[in-house]
């Protein structure tokens, strides 16, 4: 599920060289544009859908874009992290909304 | 781990609303509660001694606090045998009976959910032991004008080191170079030469001329000060003041000083020497001259630092009308000064001066701002020439003359010695006759046009920082404001600025006359004394950094206030205890909720929600969580109860240091239990003590809206109000509304 940066929303992790999303991707495919100042993936292909870039982005401003053979157009998968809990919102292509949340085993 | 409760009923009022011995007697079930007692009277002396006494015998480690808001008798409760940071008070009468005197049964609910919540918050509470840190009791002072020695001369004469530090080679600033200075008229040299004497006179002042700051490091307490000193190639033992090197200098670059400068030694700028000139070294009688000596490196440290860097004079050349720099005798009205000063025009011969008010003053292409004193100055001049000879002419055009206070007799005066003011300003100055000015301007008052010729025409041109402030912005990280003063909070406390242990004196502030000046430095040095006696004790709830969280998205360094985050040997960030207001707006803007501070951790706003009964109102209320910030809001909404004023008992109230303190995972997590609202009150705008911790929140809470939406929750059940601290009506209707719409809304659907 290839990330898309919402450009509105990015603020570049206030400009500094290394974005939170760059900071955690594990694909080391998050980057931020020196031209934009916001952040973007350098290979969307690669992109093995983890979400850590999603979930950790301090503005909300990154989205998933589920592929055609899961979810086709109109699918999303949205996390919100707490302390020490993650709450998914999960639409489907017909628009039914679920939520699960899940305890982190993080200390708080 | 041992806990005792105490439940006040505040002589029986708190009763009357709340059920307190059933609460008593619940409480006591509860796990880890040794001691649950009620009593009517807890603040009183007997009340105090007997939590004493249970501290000890029953060996308490936390005590919970139920009774009034924590901001009464805090003196009471402050020593109660234990460290006070495990002592947790719990506002059960302002926020909970009188708020919801209304409603006594749900009240008694929320006072139930109440000790719950901050049951927990004790148990997760640290012993923090205030930190010692002892200020270093020396001062910095930048700038030897007249607020600058004055505030020297304060700190000093109470026993404490002053570095004084001034970029010309005397001390004295521009009131130095005046003639005479206002209300009454006396030379500057008078005044000086005192203040020059108690310098001379005080051990604990050093002086250090024709030095600027190189760079500043260090923190409050501790700050280290590079200084360059430019050579004055005189030497200061040996001269003896004969003035023949002043004599035969063909180049200007020798800098005398009058009879009652400090220091009384000329100086040599070698910038404007010819090579090879060496007139002056032939002729010295002492052989004091050494046009090659270097400039020298000394570095200081001191522990709080006093901005007395000035002013300088706006130049109207911009504004061509006035003919500045094209027309002769055009002046401004420092020059003025000087020409009366040294004598240059003799006024005793009588001649035609005009004075034109506000010129680049009240502008908004040059000064948008009133420079305070332009309409005193030429008042003073006026009068200095009347005095000289009563047929000298003068006019003063204005557009509102400003003469404060007493000052209106010198008005009153210069208007019976016979000078003219006309309310309308001039508009082109030309020259139609040799040596004169020419110039027409509307009379507003008589309301006719004025053809007048003159023979010199004075420009009151306002104050503008100077350099030296400007230059500081990148040295100390001082704040300016848009005029580019030093920032300082102008009402309350007007010598602070936005540093810890940095105070601002004079003009670098805002415009002010010379008695004013002199009272600021007076306030700026009290400050530093009291900086350097408060020193040693610190509240120990300053942030702290889990460095196994952070991944050093430098977000605090950013948005810290008073940036006071810099990076520590390992590369983490970390804040200067003495830097740092404990605002929280670290804490608030952390992506990764890293940062907590000591009185207050995420870990314990996160076990309180986990402990918060989401049903206390029962199965159909929805729930407002509340952050209200200490300095507005949560007083603001003490303040409700004091006025009688009601509001839903929907609504739990958590005091934080600023709204911007508040982190979104907390936010996060409050929606994702099942929480129906949550609400964050913080200061209006303009006026938060921290000040953009209101506008973060506002901006965070605005992304967490967006997200709510984006997870089709609805993005109103979190919002931001500015209540300020004379807003309780406006925060009760508020959560009215609130309450109302959220039962539109329904529940939150995440609530399990």
């Amino acid at each position: 599920m290839p990330p898309y940066v919402v450009k509105d929303k990015c603020d570049g992790c206030k400009g500094k060289e290394e974005p939170l999303c760059e900071q955690i991707c594990i694909g080391d495919l998050m980057t931020l544009d020196m031209n934009t100042g916001k952040a973007y993936c350098r290979s969307l292909r690669d992109c093995w859908d983890c979400m850590s870039c999603t979930k950790i982005c301090p503005k909300g401003a990154i989205e998933q874009r589920i592929p055609y053979q899961l979810g086709y157009h109109g699918a999303k998968l949205i996390p919100m992290m707490g302390t020490d809990s993650i709450t998914w919102t999960c639409v489907d292509i017909n628009g039914k909304v679920e939520r699960f949340t899940y305890r982190t085993r993080n200390k708080k | 781990m041992k806990i005792g409760i105490y439940l006040c009923t505040c002589e029986g009022e708190i009763e009357k609303v709340i059920d307190i011995d059933s609460l008593v007697k619940e409480a006591s079930g509860w796990s880890g509660i040794t001691d649950v007692h009620k009593d009517a009277f807890l603040c009183s002396e007997d009340g105090i001694r007997k939590i004493r006494k249970d501290v000890e015998s029953s060996g308490l480690e936390r005590v919970l606090i139920a009774a009034c808001s924590p901001f009464f008798k805090m003196e009471e409760f402050s020593d109660l045998g234990l460290n006070k940071y495990l002592v947790e008070r719990v506002n059960i009468r302002e926020q909970c009976s009188r708020a919801h005197r209304n409603d006594p049964e749900n009240a008694t609910k929320k006072t139930k959910a109440m000790l719950r919540i901050f049951l927990e918050k004790a148990k997760y509470s640290q012993p923090l032991q205030p930190l010692q840190l002892p200020s270093l009791r020396s001062a910095l002072v930048i700038g030897g004008g007249v607020a600058g020695i004055n505030a020297s001369i304060d700190i000093a004469e109470t026993g404490n080191e002053v570095f004084l530090i001034e970029k010309n080679p005397f001390l004295g600033g521009k009131v130095a170079g005046f003639h005479k200075y206002f209300p009454r008229m006396c030379p500057p040299s008078c005044g000086l030469e005192l203040m020059f004497s108690k310098i001379k006179s005080n051990p604990n002042v050093h002086v250090l001329t024709s030095s600027e700051i190189d760079t500043i490091s260090g923190s409050p307490c501790n700050f280290e000060i590079f200084i360059k000193t430019s050579p004055r190639h005189i030497d200061m033992d040996k001269c003896v003041l004969c003035g023949k090197c002043l004599e035969v200098c063909p180049h200007n670059a020798i800098v005398y000083p009058e009879g009652f400068s400090y220091p009384c030694i000329p100086a040599i700028n070698k910038g404007l020497c010819a090579v090879d000139c060496n007139k002056c070294v032939a002729v010295c009688p002492v052989d004091a001259i050494d046009l090659d000596e270097e400039g020298k490196a000394t570095n200081i440290k001191v522990g709080a630092i006093v901005l007395a860097t000035g002013w300088e004079p706006f130049d109207p050349t911009p504004l061509a009308e006035f003919g500045y720099g094209r027309l002769e005798n055009v002046v401004t009205n420092i020059e003025f000064e000087k020409i009366s000063k040294e004598k240059k025009i003799s006024f005793e011969e009588p001649k035609k001066v005009a004075f034109i008010q506000c010129v680049g003053s009240r502008d908004e292409r040059h000064l948008p701002y009133c420079s305070d004193v332009c309409c005193m100055v030429s008042i003073k001049q006026a009068l200095f020439l009347k005095e000289v000879n009563p047929d000298n002419e003068v006019y003063i055009f204005y557009n509102d003359i400003r003469t404060p206070g007493e000052y209106e007799e010198l008005y009153q005066k210069a208007r019976r010695r016979g000078t003219i003011f006309i309310k309308g300003i001039p508009s082109e100055l030309k020259q139609d006759e040799p040596q004169k000015i020419n110039f027409s301007v509307f009379d507003t008052v008589a309301g006719k046009r004025l053809d007048i010729t003159t023979d010199m025409v004075v420009l009151a041109t306002g104050i503008k920082p100077s350099q030296g402030t400007i230059d500081l912005k990148e040295k100390i990280g001082i704040v300016l404001n848009k005029n580019n003063f030093v920032e300082s909070h102008i009402q309350c406390y007007p010598q602070d600025t936005q540093r810890n242990a940095v105070f601002s004196a004079g003009c670098c502030r805002a415009p002010m006359d010379v008695s004013r000046s002199i009272e600021s430095a007076g306030a700026a040095a009290i400050k530093t004394l009291q900086f350097f006696n408060n020193c040693t004790e610190i509240t120990p709830d300053n942030p702290a950094v889990n460095i196994l969280k952070c991944d050093v998205c430098k977000r605090c360094i950013e948005e810290c206030p008073f940036k006071a985050y810099s990076f520590d040997e390992k590369g983490f960030p970390k804040s200067d205890i003495m830097k740092c207001r404990r605002c929280g707006v670290c804490m608030g803007g952390c992506p990764l909720a890293a940062i907590s501070l000591g009185g207050l951790s995420i870990e314990q706003l996160s076990v309180m929600l986990d402990v918060f009964d989401r049903s206390y109102l029962g199965e159909d209320e929805p729930l407002i969580l509340g952050f209200l910030c200490k300095n507005d809001a949560y007083r603001a909404v003490d303040d409700a109860a004091l006025k009688g004023i009601t509001y839903p008992p929907n609504f739990f109230g958590i005091m934080v240091p600023c709204a911007g303190a508040v982190n979104g995972a907390i936010i996060a997590k409050a929606i994702s239990t099942g929480i129906d609202g949550v609400l964050i009150a913080g200061c209006p705008d303009n006026q938060c003590h921290y000040i953009h911790g209101s506008t973060l929140a506002k901006a965070r809470l605005t992304d967490i809206s967006n997200k709510l939406k984006e997870m089709y929750l609805e993005p109103e059940r979190v919002r931001f109000i500015s209540i300020g601290r004379d807003d309780p009506e406006k925060f009760a209707d508020s959560i009215e509304e609130y309450v109302e719409e959220l039962k539109k809304m329904g529940r939150n659907p995440l609530r399990l």
